[in-house]
């Protein structure tokens, strides 16, 4: 395969930020013209670090909503947590009783949860929606690059040829891994390095260079000679940030997972100067099929073991990049390729299911939980998953503009045209408050009737004057979407005709500027 | 452009070469030159020729309560642990671990002994192929894993359908992909998923709502239905490494398949209902061009245009459906083709292919005489596989090596800045010796590499430039510079003249009980060896 580059003159001249200087310490100042974004002296120093949950986590045995909590116990009686276990830390709501270390770091005002995160047509196949969560594509285009590859594109598509440089001494960015992530794929190269051990980040012979043919075999052949040149140069600052950095979280002591190691590794590169912005972090397990809990005992099995390594870990993270007074400039986000199916299966597990929360922690985000509980109904259906509320894009959006400072028309090339931004961030860590931000909090949608046979009338208020009303199947396959116009701060109202579909439940999902929410309705 | 033309051109060490590192694991100068001389179509007849399976894995560990020493109850050293019992009774439990370990480690070092020991045969590289094609990777006991390995190899040259029904019932699978857990009352789709997505038809652009060209989200659900009833008896019980029909935990009545399977339906056929679906299932075309696709990333390139889409995959998939799905007729068309050798050659090495061709194609064969030294050889290989991604019987998941399917990396997958220094490092060690360490646990590699006879065999080896190239040519793809060849001489004779190599090495020649001399030149070599072996042409097949 031929490599397929970006021209950089092409770039340039449609690229507003090409005359933008370099600050001295060398960070190119990402999108400067946006007012929102936050600053240091000028530079974007902000840090992103991703937790990959590999396997779909089983959000619904994450985080409970007493007000549901009889109902879920109706349809998945033999996994689900006692309700005395759970522990509260907001209202109705509580954590798994293996999270406590979650509870901590919302009582450090330092946890957001977004509720029922997703995609239109979710893709049940691990794979495929890991791909999907990782290059932010759409469930029916294949985009072969990664979300935060095609954020650094914008600027750095000549990666990896000439890097590093004065101007971009560090890794752009870090898996805490064997592999480096997919979100990492640029055009030309991955920006990200692998890391296990940041004292000793290994080096690699350097021997003559031979020609480059213009085949693949040049093209495999420059991609090592490449790797080589790379591993020798980013080990050096790799490791000299390793000798200055520090940790001073006494709650690292009794952690010995391999999350928590990894995420020691990233705040001490932190606190030793590293300007690597993204850091990725992996944690497996989540695919529990079978087992998920221990019969009879349900708050100990796998996916237990797997929450509080989680929990344990992020609660460490946060109280060390406090300690260590650099928290104001990192965030994290949890992802998983899916959430389960709201019944479980008769192995004590749960299949693969459809959308789930997320986690936002860093003393930046909002200590919120973001978006409804999903409704549970007792005659949930076997396919069923939990209906998607927030598409992921407007996360990673939300993100990409609010704390890595992308411009919006940016985030609109490199996620998706139809982002909108979500209020995810302390209004104290933007520079300037946004009316995009000014969420209704509890827009209510009306479904008349429900049950139906065959015509339901949806009516909500709306402060936007325009809202897209979509329907997906219970499995959150996409059925048909329509637009909705009327005036701004109005009731708005349409007839949905769900004649042409069998019988079951189907989910509206209505979205505009100032909220998305879902509604179940059934079909009979 | 011919594609699948048979190949016409010239029969040399460099087409014979070619099709042994695709076909072989590193081969020998040996393989290639017995090659050469048997020609293209009697390379291919040998390498599909039918073998015997080879003897069971051995205890390679002395019989003894010490440190170094085990008591298996059912293998005396040297003896075959394969037909003790799977799960002995042994207290404290802790010390029947360590047996149950200690036959993982030796089925693990006895898989990389096939490989170095397989000739000219293609069957350890189809059979590690179908590893990762119907991967288990449960950490389950090495009972399990060697008949799973077994069939695998079995049917390595054989027939794919086949090979999935019988793969579909194979306890390690049954275990790994949740079948044993799948019951009328609790049905599990985990089998079933896999089953269409991964291991026949694969998944399509997506169509409709649960409706991925080749399959349907329903299909998933029946299908786990048509497979119920299937369970292993517990590991305690002497029948457990055989899969049990329990007809009341199977769903009964017929199972109704879409549209994409032509509406088929699956009538209740008890213990061979997943045989009738699976027939049903490779009624559909698309499994013909699925496994072609694997097929040919695993042994060509991981790059399918359009084009090759067309003039290789199409019809290599023909010739699959035509003889029934025995894959031995279009691997040997792909193989004798004109595309096969005309293509650039550009494959990463995996791993096992690294390491395969610093021991065995530089001439390093395990140690004989000695059981232990021989096994932990090969253990020393694959730990060193292990740490460079490529762990067998340990996929990261069901789909695979990454470097097999992730676009758009693919075999770029098996280098970073963290794993180059890896591959580096254990390169260097197989031709200096030394010592690595994974996991807290420290290994001794002892150097092998026989390089004055690999350098006898080379005509005019006193004269440096001939030496170098000729080195190159058995160990990279394509000839090197003139640049690397002079850094590499300097690597040789740092810093001197050619003639300084020709008196020495004449000299040596002339007098080879010398152990001064043996010795000087010996050392020389290493040092180029050393640096060849960790150049980026090496990492290339």
């Amino acid at each position: 395969m031929n490599k397929v580059k970006i021209n950089r003159r092409d770039f340039l001249k449609t690229s507003a930020l090409a005359s933008i200087p370099l600050t001295l310490s060398g960070i190119p100042l990402f999108a400067t013209a946006n007012p929102n974004s936050s600053f240091i002296n000028g530079v974007n120093d902000k840090i992103l670090v991703l937790v990959q949950l590999q396997g779909g986590n089983d959000g619904l045995a994450t985080i409970f909503d007493s007000r549901q909590y009889a109902n879920l116990q109706a349809v998945r009686n033999n996994i689900i947590v006692p309700e005395s276990s759970i522990i509260n830390f907001h209202n109705e709501y509580g954590f798994h009783s293996a999270m406590q270390g979650m509870k901590d770091v919302w009582e450090m005002e330092s946890l957001g949860i977004v509720q029922n995160v997703g995609y239109p047509n979710q893709n049940r196949s691990h794979f495929r929606s890991t791909d999907i969560w990782n290059s932010a594509s759409g469930a029916e285009e294949f985009i072969s690059t990664g979300w935060i590859g095609r954020f650094y594109d914008l600027n750095y598509s000549d990666y990896p040829n000439g890097y590093p440089n004065a101007d971009n001494p560090h890794p752009f960015a870090l898996t805490m891994g064997k592999i480096v992530s997919e979100t990492c794929q640029g055009v030309n190269a991955n920006y990200s390095l692998s890391l296990l051990d940041p004292f000793n980040p290994g080096t690699a012979l350097v021997s003559a260079e031979g020609d480059i043919p213009a085949n693949c075999f040049g093209d495999a052949l420059s991609f090592v000679n490449d790797t080589v040149a790379q591993t020798n140069a980013f080990a050096s600052v790799i490791s000299e940030a390793a000798d200055a950095g520090n940790n001073l979280s006494a709650k690292w002591d009794n952690l010995d997972t391999e999350l928590a190691k990894k995420l020691k590794n990233v705040a001490r590169l932190i606190s030793g100067g590293l300007q690597t912005k993204i850091y990725i972090v992996q944690l497996g397990g989540f695919d529990t099929h079978d087992n998920q809990v221990v019969d009879g005992e349900t708050t100990t099995g796998l996916h237990s073991e797997l929450l509080k390594e989680l929990s344990d870990a992020i609660c460490a993270f946060q109280d060390d990049l406090n300690l260590l007074s650099v928290s104001e400039r990192v965030v994290g986000m949890t992802y998983s390729e899916f959430g389960r199916r709201i019944r479980s299966n008769g192995a004590l597990g749960t299949d693969h299911g459809t959308a789930a929360p997320l986690f936002l922690f860093g003393s930046c985000i909002k200590n919120q939980v973001l978006g409804d509980h999903p409704e549970i109904d007792t005659q949930v259906g076997i396919d069923e998953g939990v209906p998607m509320q927030y598409d992921f894009r407007d996360i990673y959006g939300t993100i990409l503009k609010d704390w890595l400072g992308l411009e919006e028309n940016n985030v609109l090339n490199v996620l998706y045209p139809d982002f909108q931004a979500l209020p995810l961030f302390k209004e104290s860590c933007l520079m300037v408050n946004t009316t995009t931000h000014n969420l209704l909090q509890d827009p209510e949608i009306n479904v008349y009737p429900n049950p139906t046979v065959d015509k339901v009338q949806i009516s909500y208020f709306s402060k936007d004057h325009q809202s897209t009303v979509r329907v997906f199947d219970s499995a959150g396959g996409f059925l048909m979407s329509t637009s909705v116009y009327g005036s701004n701060m109005s009731q708005h109202q349409l007839m949905i005709d769900l004649s042409t579909y069998k019988p079951g439940s189907y989910f509206i999902h209505v979205r505009n500027r100032d909220f998305s929410k879902t509604k179940k309705v059934v079909k009979i | 452009m011919p594609y699948l033309d048979e190949y016409a051109g010239a029969w040399t060490t460099t087409q014979a070469r070619h099709l042994l590192k695709r076909t072989t694991f590193g081969p020998s100068a040996q393989m290639v030159d017995t090659s050469v001389s048997l020609g293209l179509q009697g390379t291919i007849d040998t390498l599909f020729a039918p073998l015997p399976m080879p003897d069971p894995p051995l205890k390679s560990i002395p019989d003894g309560t010490g440190n170094n020493q085990l008591n298996d109850p059912g293998a005396m050293y040297g003896e075959t642990w394969v037909n003790a019992v799977p799960f002995p009774n042994i207290n404290p439990p802790m010390l029947r671990n360590r047996v149950l370990r200690s036959r993982s480690k030796s089925l693990y070092s006895w898989t990389v002994l096939q490989m170095h020991y397989s000739d000219i045969s293609i069957r350890e590289k189809l059979t590690l192929f179908w590893h990762n094609h119907f991967v288990v990777a449960d950490g389950t006991i090495a009972h399990r894993e060697y008949l799973y390995y077994t069939l695998l190899r079995r049917f390595a040259t054989g027939n794919f359908k086949e090979l999935t029904k019988e793969i579909t019932i194979d306890t390690g699978m049954l275990f790994y992909l949740s079948g044993a857990e799948n019951t009328n009352n609790a049905p599990n789709e985990n089998y079933s998923r896999e089953l269409l997505e991964l291991f026949t038809v694969g998944k399509g652009d997506l169509a409709a709502p649960g409706d991925y060209t080749n399959f349907t989200e329903d299909d998933v659900i029946q299908m786990a239905k048509v497979l119920t009833g299937w369970r292993v008896p517990p590991v305690s019980n002497q029948n457990t490494l055989t899969a049990q029909f329990v007809n009341g935990n199977h769903t009964p009545g017929s199972k109704q398949l879409s549209h994409r399977f032509n509406n088929a339906v699956i009538s209740e056929n008890g213990d061979q209902e997943f045989r009738d679906l699976i027939d049903v299932i490779f009624q559909q075309d698309e499994c013909s061009r699925f496994i072609m696709r694997k097929l040919y990333r695993w042994f060509v390139h991981y790059d399918i245009s359009d084009d090759i889409e067309m003039n290789v995959i199409e019809p290599l998939a023909a010739i699959l459906r035509n003889n029934n799905y025995e894959i031995a007729p279009a691997l040997q068309v792909l193989m004798k083709s004109e595309h096969f050798y005309n293509a650039t050659a550009c494959m990463i090495k995996s791993p096992m292919d690294l390491m395969m061709s610093v021991t065995r194609g530089l001439g390093i064969q395990p140690p004989q005489g000695d059981l232990e030294d021989e096994y932990d050889h090969a253990y020393n290989h694959y730990i060193m596989s292990t740490d460079l991604e490529q762990a067998l019987f340990y996929h990261p998941d069901v789909a695979g090596w990454k470097a097999y399917y992730q676009k758009p990396q693919f075999d770029k997958l098996w280098i970073n800045n963290l794993l180059l220094p890896k591959r580096h490092e254990f390169c260097r060690l197989m031709v200096e010796g030394g010592i690595f360490s994974y996991n807290d646990v420290n290994y001794r590699v002892t150097s092998l590499v026989p390089v004055l006879e690999i350098v006898k065999n080379i005509p005019d080896a006193n004269d440096p430039n001939v030496l170098v190239s000729s080195l190159a040519e058995i160990m990279f793809n394509y000839p090197i510079t003139e640049n690397q060849l002079t850094s590499l001489k300097d690597v040789l004779i740092p810093g001197l003249p050619d003639f300084e190599w020709t008196v020495e090495y004449l000299d040596y020649l002339s007098d080879p009980s010398n152990q001064a001399l043996a010795e000087s030149v010996e050392n020389k070599l290493k040092s180029l060896f050393s640096v060849m072996v960790r150049m980026s042409e090496f990492q290339i097949m």
